[in-house]
């Protein structure tokens, strides 16, 4: 490497150089079970998302749709399917990260 | 920005931009599964039913924390739920793994100013620390992303279930799994079907893997509901 930014943990090992890319934190939202979206610059690196959900299973019926997010350069966007009945229907909430790296 | 500091790959991706925080390392720690009977889905009249998993809870503090986790021995787990608790910075995590195995966790987040005596520390115009040297940085190798039920939207009629698609890849370094979603299905009490992620060293394998029953019914449920995504991390250095 040429130029860049080296660092060593005290056992001497390599922990970042100029050949890795680490990710940065843009923004975090709990999402609740509606569409959103929300402008922003992400063209400093590639976009990334990550949603942790506060649960996977509730109702035995399975009405428990999850988001669906589009990320881009501009922005980040969410929304959740129709659901087949609105009897016991519990969307996956959770919260939605996103940055670059 | 007129002041302050950033570095760049070489190839000219930001890797500190002086004004975002970094992703680091706050946190790792280690737990066995236990054989565990843990709720999964209740009726219309609130009887909660319950599953029988290898299963582990994490607690940890974290403002807003980005978890990682691997398992020993190669074993695939699966992220069951990451919850936090109130309005606090308590977060718990579950989850479960497809046999006995040491789940590792960890979490990454904006770093707290700690009295490091050593290293570099980048804080933004506001002073707010957004790096530290002496915390691991989250390495993003690779994402990787899929969906076992094709199309979107809710399937109740004419579709099978998806079997295991297990699938793998390999790194020259160890990694870890990071913001993994996990994909996921369910019938009444069985089956239960769920990405589970496995890595030994820098090789990685993924399936939907049927940890209570099996997959010769219908699918009924939503289709998205089996979308995982996942991305890699690169571990050097890190235990």
């Amino acid at each position: 490497m040429t130029a860049g930014l080296q660092i060593w943990n005290a056992s001497g090992q390599l922990t970042l150089d100029a050949t890795q890319r680490v990710g940065r934190i843009k923004g975090s939202q709990q999402i609740t079970g509606g569409s959103g979206s929300i402008s922003m610059d992400l063209s400093s690196g590639t976009p990334f998302w990550s949603f942790q959900p506060d649960f996977l299973f509730m109702h035995i019926n399975g009405n428990s749709p999850v988001p669906v997010v589009s990320i881009s350069s501009t922005g980040i966007s969410w929304t959740y399917s129709p659901p087949p009945t609105t009897s016991y229907l519990y969307p996956i909430t959770g919260w939605l990260f996103w940055g670059v790296y | 920005m007129t002041a302050g500091f950033q570095a760049f790959t070489d190839t000219g991706v930001v890797q500190i931009d002086g004004m975002t925080p970094n992703y680091q390392l706050i946190a790792s720690m280690a737990q066995l599964t236990q054989q565990e009977s843990i709720p999964t889905v209740f009726n219309n009249v609130n009887t909660q039913f319950y599953g029988t998993f290898w299963h582990t809870t994490f607690t940890f503090n974290a403002s807003r924390p980005f978890f990682a986790f691997r398992a020993d021995g190669g074993v695939m787990a699966t992220p069951w739920k990451f919850s936090r608790v109130g309005n606090t910075n308590s977060f718990t995590a579950e989850f479960v793994s497809v046999s006995q195995t040491t789940i590792r966790l960890y979490v990454f987040d904006q770093v707290p100013v700690s009295s490091n005596n050593f290293g570099l520390q980048v804080f933004d115009a506001s002073g707010v620390l957004i790096a530290d040297a002496a915390n691991p940085f989250a390495r993003i190798i690779d994402v990787i992303e899929g969906q076992y039920q094709p199309g979107s939207g809710w399937q109740a009629v004419g579709n099978s279930i998806p079997g295991p698609n297990t699938q793998s890849r390999s790194y020259s370094v160890p990694v870890a799994f990071g913001g993994a979603l996990a994909a996921h299905f369910f019938l009444n009490t069985s089956p239960f079907i769920l990405s589970a992620f496995g890595a030994n060293g820098g090789a990685i394998s993924w399936e939907f893997h049927q940890y209570i029953g099996n997959n010769s019914g219908t699918f009924v449920g939503f289709a998205e509901a089996t979308r995982y995504r996942f991305m890699v991390l690169d571990m050097t250095g890190i235990t």
